[in-house]
Parts: C-alpha cells; sequence; structure tokens
C-alpha cells in the first residue's frame, strides 16, 4: 500500500467530516509537486506520526503570571478548571459565527493540511473578546504525545466591534515528545476592531507544527499576527489575511530562529479585496548549522481595491556555510493606483559590525549572539503591548542561549 | 617607563605590505599626533594596535604595558586589547540597528568590569553615570536610546566615539582621524572630550589629516607616516610646518 492510501485509509477511520475529508484527500498529501509546498516535503512524516488524536489528560496546576489572562489546552483540548477566560465549542455558539461562514471559507480553501483539520472536526472553539482589554490573553497549548500523535484544533477568535485585545498563543511539548501538531486558527476582526495575535511555539527537534492562520477584516479594524518559531524540526505557518473593509489594516511579522536541521517554511498571502487597506509585513529568518529557512509572500490588491498601502520584507541572516534560505515574495496587482513595496536580502553578519563589539572588550561570540538578538528583535519591537511584547523577547533570549556561531 | 613600545613592526593586508618597519614609543602622560598623506598606513598602524582581525603582522614587536610589565601583545584577540585598556575611536564608526547606543556601551562597560573582576552595574545605575559625561559632549539623553550610530550626524558619530571612550577610559587611546568631517564647534567639542580625560596614567595617538585638530589638543610628538614608515618625528612645531609647506619637501628629505 503506497503512504498516500495507508494516510488515507487511517484519516476515513477518524474523520468526521466526509465533506473537507474529500477536499483534502483530492488535493492529495503536500508533497513538492505541489507548488505551495515546494521546498517542504511532508511525505516522510506520515511514516513517522500516528495519525489518531492525543488524548486529553489531566493538566497539573500551573504557574500563572499574573500580567495575564490564562487560558489552557492540553492536546488541543480546552482545560475549563484552570482557565481565566472561557472558550466555547463551536457546537454551542449559536449564530455568532454564521454570517461570516462563507467569507472564511474562500479563505486557505486550497490549502490541504487546513482541510486535514477541518476533516477532523475536533477541539473546535470559540473565543470571544468584546471591549478594551489592558491585560492581554496568554494562550498555553501543552502537548504531552507519548507515541508520536496527532494534534489537530481549531479555535476561532471574534473580535467584536470597538474591541481592543492583545493574544499570545505559547506551544510546548511535555519532555520534548514527539507531536505532529495541525491547528487552525480563524480570526474575524469586525468593524473598528483591534487585535494583535502573537504565536510563539517552542516544540521540541523531534516534533512538527502545521499553523493555518486566517483573518477576516473588517472596516477600520486593524489586526497583527506575529509568528515566532523557536523550535520544532519542522514548521509550517500558513497565513491568509484578507482586509475586507475600507480602512482595514493589517499586519504579518514573523521571526524564527533555526539550528540543526530545522526547517521553517512561512506562506502568507495578503489579500486587498477593498480600498484604502493597508499591510505590512516583516519576516525575519536567522539560520545556523544546516537549516532552512523559507518565506513565499503573495499580495493580491482586486481592481477595485484602489489606493491601498502595501509593503513587505524578507530578510535572512545565514550564520553558516550549511544554512540556506528561500524567499519568494509575489504581486498580483488588478488596481492601477497603490503603492506596493516588497523586498528580499539574504546575507551574512557583518565582520565590521563584529570588530566594532570587540574593539570595546566584547569577546566575538557574544558580539555575534548580540548582533544575532539585534536582528531579530526588530520584529518583537513591532509588539505594542509591553507584555507581550517582553514575553516574546524572553522565548527568543532563551533560544539564543543555545545559538553558537560558526 | 612605556605604555606602548613598537618595534620595526611589518604588517599587510590580504597580502599587501602596508606597514615597513615602524618604530614608536608611547609613555603615560603624552599625546602623539600621527600625520601624513592619504595611503601611508596611519589608519592602518592603529587597526594593528588595536587587533583588527583582517591585518597580520608580519615582523617585528607589539608590546603594551599590562600590570606594570611589557608584554607581547601582537597574539591577543582585539576584545582582550580592550580590556586591557587599549580603545579604538574609528574612523567611520559602524551602524548597528536594532542595538540601543546606551546597551551598547553597558556590554562593552561591563566587559571591563567583568575583566577587572568588579561587579557588573545595572542599567539604571550605569544610565546616570553615563549622564554625568553628556555635557562635556554637548549631547542629549536622546542619543543613549537610540540605535547605535544609526541615522547619526557626522558629528554626532565622532562625538558618539568620544563618549564611549569617556566611558571606558583607556589607559591608551587611539583617535583615528576623529577629526575628519567635523565642524570647528563639533572640533571643540571633541577635544574637550580629549582633555578632560588627560591624566599622567593615559597616553593618546591621534591619527589626523590636519593640524587643526592640534589647535586645540596639544601634541608632545608629531610623526610624519610616508609609505608604510615614519619618516620624521618632532614636536608640534612640526605640525605648523607641515600645514604651511606640505608633505612634499618632508618626502623628498627622505629619498636623500
Amino acid at each position: 500500500m503506497s503512504i498516500a492510501e495507508q494516510v488515507e485509509k487511517e484519516l476515513k477511520k477518524i474523520s468526521n467530516s466526509k465533506e473537507n475529508l474529500d477536499l483534502f484527500l483530492d488535493s492529495g498529501l503536500p508533497t513538492k509537486k505541489n507548488e505551495l509546498w515546494k521546498y517542504t516535503n511532508l511525505e516522510n512524516f506520515w511514516k513517522e506520526f500516528d495519525l489518531s488524536q492525543q488524548k486529553v489528560v489531566e493538566l497539573s496546576t500551573p504557574d500563572k503570571d499574573a500580567a495575564f489572562n490564562h487560558v489552557f489546552f492540553v492536546n488541543g483540548s480546552f482545560v475549563d478548571a484552570y482557565s481565566d477566560i472561557k472558550v466555547i465549542s463551536i457546537a454551542k455558539c449559536g449564530d455568532d459565527l454564521l454570517s461570516f461562514k462563507s467569507e472564511l471559507n474562500e479563505l486557505l480553501n486550497k490549502e490541504s493540511m487546513f482541510q486535514l483539520v477541518e476533516s477532523q472536526r475536533v477541539n473546535q472553539y470559540l473565543l470571544k473578546l468584546e471591549g478594551v482589554q489592558e491585560k492581554p490573553i496568554l494562550i498555553h497549548n501543552f502537548y504531552t504525545s507519548e507515541h508520536a500523535n496527532h494534534s489537530s484544533s481549531h479555535l476561532h477568535i471574534l473580535a467584536t466591534p470597538n474591541s481592543e485585545t492583545t493574544v499570545v498563543e505559547t506551544h510546548i511539548c511535555d519532555n520534548n515528545a514527539q507531536s505532529f501538531v495541525n491547528n487552525a486558527a480563524s480570526f474575524i476582526v469586525q468593524e473598528n476592531a483591534k487585535l494583535s495575535f502573537i504565536k510563539t511555539q517552542e516544540l521540541g527537534d523531534q516534533s512538527v507544527q502545521v499553523q493555518n492562520t486566517r483573518a477576516l477584516v473588517k472596516r477600520d479594524a486593524q489586526f497583527e499576527s506575529f509568528t515566532i518559531d523557536a523550535g520544532a524540526k519542522l514548521s509550517r505557518n500558513n497565513i491568509s489575511i484578507r482586509l475586507d473593509g475600507e480602512g482595514a489594516a493589517c499586519a504579518a511579522h514573523g521571526i524564527y530562529v533555526l539550528g540543526g536541521t530545522q526547517q521553517s517554511d512561512t506562506n502568507s498571502f495578503i489579500h486587498h479585496n477593498k480600498p484604502h487597506t493597508e499591510s505590512s509585513q516583516l519576516y525575519k529568518g536567522i539560520m545556523n548549522d544546516k537549516s532552512h529557512g523559507i518565506f513565499t509572500g503573495l499580495i493580491r490588491v482586486e481592481k477595485d481595491a484602489q489606493l491601498i498601502n502595501s509593503d513587505q520584507l524578507n530578510k535572512n541572516l545565514l550564520l553558516s556555510k550549511g544554512a540556506h534560505a528561500h524567499s519568494r515574495p509575489q504581486l498580483e496587482i488588478y488596481a492601477d493606483d497603490v503603492k506596493c513595496a516588497h523586498g528580499s536580502t539574504t546575507g551574512q553578519m557583518s565582520d565590521e559590525e563584529v570588530f566594532y563589539f570587540e574593539s570595546r572588550g566584547v569577546p566575538k561570540q557574544r558580539a555575534q549572539r548580540l548582533l544575532a538578538q539585534a536582528f531579530a528583535y526588530d520584529v518583537t519591537l513591532k509588539i505594542k503591548n509591553k507584555t507581550a511584547r517582553d514575553f516574546s523577547k524572553n522565548v527568543l533570549e532563551k533560544n539564543f542561549k543555545n545559538l553558537e556561531v560558526e | 617607563m612605556s605604555l606602548l613600545k613598537v618595534e620595526n613592526l611589518k604588517a599587510q593586508v590580504e597580502g599587501n605590505d602596508i606597514l615597513k618597519g615602524i618604530n614608536l614609543e608611547v609613555k603615560p602622560g603624552e599625546i602623539h599626533a600621527i600625520m601624513g598623506p592619504n595611503g601611508s598606513g596611519k589608519s592602518t598602524l592603529s587597526k594593528v594596535i588595536a587587533g583588527h582581525p583582517d591585518y597580520e603582522v608580519t615582523d617585528g614587536n607589539l608590546e603594551f604595558n599590562i600590570n606594570g610589565k611589557m608584554q607581547d601583545i601582537s597574539e591577543l584577540e582585539a576584545y582582550e586589547r580592550a580590556r586591557d585598556g587599549i580603545f579604538l575611536g574609528f574612523q567611520y564608526p559602524i551602524e548597528v540597528p536594532g542595538v540601543t547606543n546606551i546597551g551598547f556601551m553597558r556590554e562593552s562597560f561591563n566587559a571591563l568590569c567583568e575583566h577587572q573582576g568588579a561587579e557588573l552595574m545595572e542599567e539604571e545605575e550605569f544610565r546616570a553615570f553615563v549622564k554625568t559625561k553628556l555635557p562635556t559632549l554637548n549631547m542629549s539623553e536622546e542619543f543613549l536610546d537610540r540605535a547605535v550610530n544609526e541615522g547619526f550626524s557626522g558629528g554626532e558619530k565622532k562625538k558618539n566615539e568620544i563618549l564611549q571612550m569617556l566611558i571606558m577610559n583607556p589607559r591608551l587611546a587611539l583617535l583615528d582621524e576623529t577629526d575628519s568631517g567635523l565642524d570647528i564647534d563639533a572640533l571643540k567639542t571633541v577635544a574637550d572630550g580629549v582633555n578632560s580625560m588627560k591624566s599622567k596614567f593615559n597616553a593618546f595617538v591621534l591619527v589626523t589629516h590636519y593640524q587643526r585638530l592640534l589647535d586645540y589638543i596639544q601634541p608632545d610628538f608629531v610623526h610624519v607616516l610616508y609609505k608604510g614608515k615614519i619618516i620624521k618625528s618632532g614636536g608640534k612645531e612640526l605640525a605648523l610646518e607641515l600645514e604651511k609647506k606640505g608633505y612634499d619637501w618632508l618626502i623628498e628629505e627622505s629619498k636623500q
């Protein structure tokens, strides 16, 4: 039996939505033949991982930093007992999402891994945000997988009109367990709402994560997404944002710090569907050893979406000869009065900058680490909420401690 | 007792011989000016003393007084030389986006503290310390929180080098064309910085093109470098003579 047939058989046993499973199977397993998966081959991972869902386990009393409101998930499943804020199961959420459903479904509809999440129909929740929240929300995702299990979940976040919230999400693996995490997050940012979402990922180097993020941004609303990848042997971030009302703005920023044979692959799609919309992207990669960073970013501007402003920049810092970066900025512009800028750079650390530090008494290795950090903090500095910004910086700092430059 | 002793020093970069036998002795309390036409090796000399990795010493001795003893420093890394009290003021100060000026200076200062076994300085205490040095250089506190040299004007960059020098308080300061590109006010400010640090325990080597700087900083010795060798040494009157007559007469003299 081929891998595809095995996967199909296994998935049929656990799938709750035949329709979505068919969509997934139609698009096939992501392989290099699929343009969007050109650099990341998932084929081998189907052999390694068990597609049955990770079991719900008890969570021991967690530490809670008082600067946040906390929400806990274990293996994709909500833990009510310790959570300060409640999420509701999609099955019980009533009409909240109904009017957005068809629009949302146009996003990531070609992405097979997203269809895979949808075919599972497990761990589907809604988090509804209201009012102006000073305290950021911290969503903890723990994975305890004992035998290379699969974890799938889909969190919908509805930012109601005029609300303002910062949400930080962490993904951490218990004892460096081997996990295959395939998540989805769907955002609806309603009129005049502001939502900042920061995902940090610190899974162990045995794990694979695919994160599927979609967002609908309505009139005068602002959505920001930050992706901070500091773990996993393979991480793939699919992000699809539609600016769907005049005055809507979004930012999609990311930083990936990779070593060993780690790989991080970002595939972003920003859709300017209405005039007077703005988008900004800054993705930065730091690659050491034999790691590989990939960025593909498509900006589409519809015919009627005049007077939009869009910029995209991907910058890569290679710290060793064996590391490499791929960068594919793409534009599809159908309107004629727009401002779009995109760029990409890949380079090594400047010897002159390193010597400047050395001439001030700082050893070479420390200078290189400080410069790599500075390169990365450019992204975290864009996080407006201080608590969330410090948290993200901390995640990176832990990671930089292990960064040995050649 | 010497602070720095350079004997028959030869150095090359990418296989090209730049320094072809330099002799120079610097004692504590002295100010030396190194002058000479473009391409004579002035900047190279300061970089070789500071330990720039692109320059290779091929012959001669390079000794520095460490703990009261003259020691060979030619094999020491640049950061070790800095920790032992050698400071290089850059001709073209480097921009370091993403690192704040005060963060950079605290990193340097604490590197020295660590070397001397002293306690590291916390952020607030360090800021208060740096603020005491700002008025001498006519700098506002705002410069501390900007990225190192990023968006600084030419004059601001040079003042920032002098600020770093005052913070690190080296025993030997090598200032590589710190005066180039400065207007007269900035030049005076830079000179004020140098003069405020000058003591009988430290020394300066000023690499300069123009006599102008020496109106504000009185050198004890002036050396003329040409094609990798010092062809003339003298007192500060030599600088005045050079200003009037240029270098040609000296070059002719040295050929004879």
